[in-house]
């Protein structure tokens, strides 16, 4: 079995995906990636040359009138969020 | 024909003879007493405020609404506003749904009764629902066995008698898995069918909702009052409104089914009996059978996985600690905040689809995965289309085995994945499957499921297959 997900590429991917996983979570978590994707490899025995098809039933775009729609789940929507300040929604620094 | 147990209910609901209160007080008390785990949740004050509507209006005389009283579960992965929406996750265990989502508007208007939320695989991810993180399940028939999944709690929640009805959700199987493994009936609709708004996604290009009940008539009911076009979902298809319950016993002159022989490719022998049997059946009330070869069957799963890992990933990427209850402190980094609530928060499986998904759309690898994958898709629905251009459903069984025991499949992540290959292919090509109880096997004692795969929106041809295959 090619091992395709090296210790390298999961530590990157997991960053991308936002996890901390601690050194047993890797191990096994390599293990099982490598074994899954063997499996799933099985998808280059099809020559698909075709589109690539992302939804089954909207060949069309669907569109709605642009008018405006009150959101009464608003005021509990924002609830949601931990921190709040002057009617703004507190988001962590990203920089 | 035995009288439908549903119908029965329904009579007796709208004569009055039992009225919408008892029916729901009756339930509650079950549920609260509930040994299998199928509940996360009882609705119990909203229940009786809704059956006491119902009773009011029928007091008044009028026309009563076609599931008036009925006691509906519903999979915790929908929307009910002011309860619990879990998830079967420690990342949502305390958020409460701010919104009803659409199906749940339109259960309550045809006077269904939301008793409660059924338990299931934390996300949906899983096939015999002990990857909920909040609560186990067990099969009601055998208590050592699994009660298959995602929608586990709902299953088990009909096959234990604790609701009329339920309100499930099926992404690969996850509606028609636990289905064959507790003896119940589970109906996936074509996708596009029922709106999705209000439903935590696993996998957006595959969800879709439809009933698990103890009978066909039972999920043609509560299905017909589901279907339609919604605003809020622009992936709904504007089908029109349809009567299931009344056609449900005609069934039409000339039918053609095709058998594809590789859904009995590494089939128990027990299971393939059992739904020769069934197949027999429908021969015998002038279904024409057919069996076909369908090779391109056997790479539903890769497609289907491929394709669930990338939405997922894509999916789970809102819960970063901003929303949905969690708090960081002042001063740190978004990226952290996100990390240490996701890493604490989520299940094993759950992370690993996560990795997996995001994997395989990297730039770098998206064309040796997602790209091609996206492609087989689409040859997997264009084989579809041609099966159905000469026939009218695809039968087959819906698991290749019977419910395993509790802890059976929990260490090796494919084991558990490669249970689901004959659910996935209906799923990848956005098709409707359903499965009904075939009988119990012979070995293990537990129950048995035959499925019908239907074509694009005709789930009223589907339903009559399902109620001529029933008895």
């Amino acid at each position: 079995m090619a091992e395709v997900i090296d210790e390298q590429t999961l530590e990157r991917v997991a960053q991308i995906a936002r996890l901390k996983l601690s050194p047993e979570e890797s191990i096994a978590l390599k293990k099982d990636l490598n074994s899954l994707l063997d499996y799933f490899s099985k998808i280059n025995e099809i020559e698909a040359k075709g589109e690539e098809l992302y939804y089954i039933n909207s060949p069309k775009s669907v569109r709605r009138k642009d008018e405006p729609v009150p959101c009464k789940a608003a005021p509990a929507l924002r609830k949601e969020f931990a921190k709040q300040k002057d009617g703004y929604l507190l988001a962590p620094k990203n920089l | 024909m035995q009288l439908s147990s549903t119908l029965k209910k329904i009579q007796e609901l709208e004569s009055g003879a039992l009225s919408a209160e008892e029916n729901v007080s009756r339930f509650i008390e079950k549920i609260e007493k509930d040994k299998y785990g199928a509940f996360l949740e009882v609705y119990s004050e909203r229940a009786l405020a809704q059956a006491r509507k119902v009773d009011a209006r029928r007091k008044k005389g009028g026309k009563l609404p076609p599931l008036a009283g009925l006691a509906v579960g519903v999979k915790n992965s929908i929307a009910v506003k002011g309860q619990r929406l879990t998830c079967a996750s420690k990342m949502l265990e305390d958020y409460v749904a701010p919104y009803d989502a659409t199906a749940i508007e339109r259960i309550e208007a045809a006077g269904g009764v939301l008793v409660g939320s059924t338990n299931l695989d934390e996300f949906c991810c899983g096939s015999d629902c002990t990857r909920s993180a909040l609560a186990k399940t067990c099969n009601p028939l055998d208590t050592t066995r699994v009660v298959g999944g995602s929608s586990g709690g709902s299953a088990a929640a009909v096959a234990a008698g604790l609701c009329d009805t339920t309100l499930s959700e099926d992404t690969g199987g996850s509606i028609r898995c636990p289905a064959s493994f507790c003896g119940v009936t589970g109906v996936r609709p074509t996708y596009g069918t029922v709106s999705r708004y209000g439903v935590s996604d696993m996998a957006m290009s595959f969800d879709q909702l439809g009933p698990i009940s103890s009978d066909v008539l039972g999920s043609a009911a509560l299905l017909q009052e589901l279907v339609g076009s919604d605003p809020r979902d622009a992936t709904t298809v504007a089908a029109l409104k349809q009567d299931f319950v009344s056609s449900l016993n005609n069934l039409p002159n000339g039918l053609r089914a095709a058998v594809p022989k590789q859904f009995f490719e590494g089939c128990d022998p027990g299971v393939e009996s059992l739904v020769r049997k069934k197949i027999e059946l429908l021969e015998s009330k002038g279904v024409k059978v057919e069996e076909i070869d369908f090779p391109l069957l056997s790479y539903s799963l890769p497609v289907y996985y491929l394709l669930v890992f990338s939405e997922f990933a894509s999916a789970m990427q809102k819960y970063d600690g901003l929303r949905y209850g969690a708090d960081w402190a002042q001063g740190t980094n978004y990226n952290s905040v996100a990390a240490e609530v996701r890493s604490a928060n989520l299940g094993s499986e759950v992370k690993r689809r996560i990795l997996l998904g995001t994997y395989i759309t990297t730039k770098e690898f998206r064309g040796a995965w997602y790209s091609k994958t996206l492609k087989a898709r689409d040859l997997l629905r264009k084989e579809f289309a041609k099966v159905f251009k000469s026939h009218d459903v695809v039968l087959g069984p819906t698991m290749p085995m019977t419910a395993w025991k509790i802890g059976e499949k929990s260490q090796d992540p494919l084991q558990m994945y490669l249970a689901d290959i004959l659910t996935v292919p209906a799923n990848c090509a956005g098709l409707s499957g359903a499965s009904i109880p075939a009988g119990m096997h012979n070995k293990t004692k537990m129950p048995v499921g035959f499925q019908v795969i239907g074509k694009w929106n005709e789930e009223a041809t589907l339903l009559k297959v399902l109620a001529a295959a029933e008895d």
